[in-house]
């Protein structure tokens, strides 16, 4: 084989660029941590990464998400939590009163625990988390209790992403709790405002109508039922979020290991790596200089 | 009487020219021992024809026929063809890494990264509806989200008049060149008309300027009976016939998109478009990226812009603001969709909004600030399959031509290294023949200086012998 003085000096070029690029290469790896610089390097495997960062992304404020339904859902269990301890003071009492020990005068008192009773009903009903009504459905703007104990509020139900795909309403509209289906009269099905039960209940204090005091204590009951009802769900609500909490936390786990496996590079791989890049480029070098060198020229005298 | 002392002066004075041409010949083949296309060159010494002399044939000494050039054809059209492979790999590798390089994943602007920030923001507002705050941040991530695919599109766009630019240069390049491979023609053809020598340099350079066409498109060849090139181009388009060239250009007048490459006659009077015919060579790989790859890409931004876009519009358009807004509907959310443009350039968050987050669509009833049915069912459009028929959802649309495009990047650097290794080898193999060993002009030089020594020593053993010859009359 003829070896030409261009093919010595193209090979040596070609090989001392090789060691150079391969020592470059591993050098940037070394330097950034990463395997994976372009989409190129591993193209499925980038496509996982960006959709583990989306998944990281959304946990981030699916954990927002259910800080806020955490608050929320807190608040509106207090405030339910008071109006039942609101509606079992004002029952006691009507289940006291209905006695026939107690006179005119004691009614009369006892009415005006129940006014403070029927205050505390309208204020806790007007509760707010940060700037909104809680028990007005969609109009969270507005109290949703008037002073007639109406409900002005509506039935929207909002619905909040927990996480992929769980919709969940974090809020009772006020009509399930202020609005009592009272079986003993009028048509079927006729809806009596809480506040009106109780301030019938005062009525009939002041007016001392053991019969009246009698049918108040019947319908605080039923209201007690509806109220335990609505507690309920909500204790079943602050449970899914909580689940969903800690699924997000085994989720952001599984992806971020993922990530590293796909994105990061090995420390001892790139660490001999870079071994073998130091050492492939020095012998090059080295056997460059020696090639290159001699010629018979030098050798003819 | 034609043999005698005379006729050894004769050979001797010959064999002395022969062995200073040699030392020339290796003389010249050490000025261009690192010549690029330059092929070694080496005296072809023939025996002159002998005389009969009575019953004796005499050699009659040496002569040096012509200069050849160690050379292979074959080689040398392999050579260029890997070339042109080799060029059209490098530059498909360098342009398609560009266009690549919009969407690494280190980068954190990509509008897949600005999509899932818009997702965050739309859930953050279903949370409160009712929320000044929450309003503006969503249109915050919105401009960012428009932002980025605008931008995406015109750097992909602009990767296109980079790579037209370019072209441009090298069609130039290319027209050059072919002129340079006819004057070289009519040169070879004015050589050879004087004698039969062959003009060696010239033929290098021609080669060499194949060579450099060749790194540039695919071409053909053939040498016709008188030694010169005829070159056809892309489709067989004819470039070069004996001492006539033909051009190749950029037409920025064309229709379509992009300019196209066309090839002229040799009167440049007329062109002809020869764009698709490319096949090899570095514009063959630039035009790939150009009207293939990033046309690609482009043409899949826009469809991401407008199907998502409208999607989006379809839904909040349905739904009431806040304020002043909350008994109204069917605004848009997103501009610049629907129109005759490209959607990816004129994206916009819609001038209204802009003025006023309050005209964002979150409820399905009017007057009802806590309502966010509408918010929910655009955070459900995110994740819906409103892309390729209904399979993919905006993000797994923006993955898949991400992905492909990587794909088609990963197999560039595989193609690129492959045809590094194989156009070194057939350059090592040209050279093994064709290129310059100083060892063995070292070898000449003291073969050709010995034949001198020797060469004059029968020279000045005739001019004894003549001598005496003389002194026998004295």
């Amino acid at each position: 084989m003829r070896v030409s003085e261009r093919m010595k000096f193209d090979a040596t070029e070609n090989r001392v660029n090789q060691a150079r690029a391969f020592a470059l290469d591993t050098q940037d790896q070394a330097a950034s941590g990463r395997k994976l610089r372009s989409v190129s390097d591993d193209p499925s495997g980038a496509v996982r990464v960006f959709r583990n960062r989306s998944k990281l992304e959304n946990i981030s404020q699916f954990r927002r998400t259910n800080d806020y339904v955490e608050g929320f859902l807190g608040k509106t269990e207090d405030s339910l939590r008071s109006i039942t301890d609101t509606i079992m003071r004002a029952k006691e009492l009507a289940v006291q009163q209905s006695n026939g020990v107690w006179d005119a005068g004691s009614r009369n008192t006892v009415s005006h625990e129940v006014q403070q009773l029927a205050e505390q009903i309208v204020q806790l009903g007007n509760s707010t988390y940060g700037d909104r009504f809680i028990f007005g459905g969609f109009k969270t703007s507005h109290p949703p209790i008037s002073g007639d104990g109406h409900y002005g509020g509506d039935d929207g139900l909002i619905y909040v992403q927990l996480d992929e795909d769980t919709f969940r309403p974090i809020n009772i509209p006020g009509r399930r709790i202020f609005e009592i289906a009272v079986k003993d009269s009028g048509p079927k099905g006729e809806n009596v405002p809480l506040l009106r039960i109780v301030q019938d209940f005062r009525a009939a204090l002041e007016k001392n109508d053991v019969d009246e005091i009698f049918r108040a204590s019947t319908r605080l009951d039923g209201a007690l039922t509806q109220l335990a009802e609505m507690t309920a769900s909500l204790g079943a609500r602050r449970a899914s979020v909580r689940d969903a909490a800690e699924r997000l936390d085994h989720l952001e786990e599984f992806v971020l290991t993922d990530n590293v496996k796909i994105e990061s590079a090995d420390p001892v791989t790139t660490a001999l790596d870079m071994k073998r890049a130091e050492n492939a480029l020095s012998y090059t070098l080295n056997a460059s200089s020696k090639v290159l060198g001699p010629s018979l020229m030098e050798f003819l005298k | 009487m034609p043999t005698g002392l005379q006729q050894i002066l004769n050979v001797g004075g010959q064999s002395l020219g022969n062995s200073r041409l040699g030392i020339e010949v290796t003389g010249h083949n050490i000025a261009n021992a690192q010549t690029p296309g330059y092929s070694r060159q080496r005296p072809d010494v023939e025996a002159n024809d002998p005389i009969q002399h009575g019953s004796l044939v005499l050699g009659q000494g040496a002569k040096v026929a012509r200069i050849a050039r160690a050379h292979n054809e074959y080689l040398e059209q392999a050579l260029r063809r890997e070339t042109q492979v080799h060029g059209r790999a490098e530059s498909f590798d360098h342009n398609i890494s560009r266009l690549e390089g919009y969407f690494n994943p280190d980068l954190t602007s990509t509008i897949r990264m600005r999509l899932d920030s818009f997702g965050s923001a739309l859930r953050d507002f279903a949370n409160m509806p009712e929320e000044p705050a929450m309003r503006i941040h969503l249109l915050e991530t919105a401009n960012t989200l428009t932002t980025s695919i605008n931008v995406t599109h015109a750097n992909v766009s602009q990767l296109q008049k980079d790579i037209s630019e370019e072209l441009s240069v090298d069609c130039e390049i290319a027209s050059q060149k072919l002129k340079e491979v006819a004057n070289l023609n009519r040169e070879v053809l004015a050589l050879q008309m004087g004698d039969n020598t062959r003009p060696n340099d010239l033929e290098d350079r021609r080669d060499l300027a194949l060579k450099e066409l060749s790194k540039l498109m695919d071409i053909q060849m053939y040498k016709d009976d008188r030694g010169l090139y005829t070159v056809r181009g892309p489709g067989g388009h004819l470039l070069v016939e004996g001492i006539f060239s033909a051009g190749i250009k950029l037409d920025y007048n064309s229709v379509g998109t992009q300019p196209r490459v066309v090839a002229t006659d040799f009167a440049d009077t007329k062109s002809v478009d020869i764009t698709s015919k490319f096949t090899a060579g570095k514009i063959s790989g630039m035009l790939d990226v150009r009207d293939k790859h990033a046309q690609k890409i482009r043409e899949n931004l826009n469809e991401f812009a407008s199907t998502f876009g409208r999607s989006f519009n379809q839904i909040h358009e349905r739904g009431f603001g806040r304020a002043e807004f909350s008994e109204v509907r069917g605004r848009q959310f997103f501009e610049g969709v629907d129109g005759q443009y490209e959607a990816a350039q004129q994206i916009s968050v819609s001038k209204l909004i802009q003025q006023d987050t309050d005209a964002i669509a979150s409820a399905m009833s009017p007057l009802t600030p806590g309502d966010n049915v509408i918010v929910n069912e655009l955070i459900k459009t995110m994740s819906q399959p409103l892309f390729d028929k209904g399979t993919n959802s905006a993000t797994s649309f923006y993955d898949n031509f991400v992905a492909t495009l990587g794909s088609a990047a990963m197999s560039a650097k595989n193609e690129l290294k492959a045809a590094q290794v194989v156009k070194a080898n057939v350059e090592t193999q040209k050279e093994q023949i064709s290129g310059v060993s100083l060892d063995e002009e070292a070898a000449n030089m003291l073969k050709y200086q010995h034949l001198f020594t020797a060469s004059s020593k029968i020279i000045t053993t005739a001019d004894e012998m003549f001598k005496t010859v003389l002194d026998l009359k004295r």
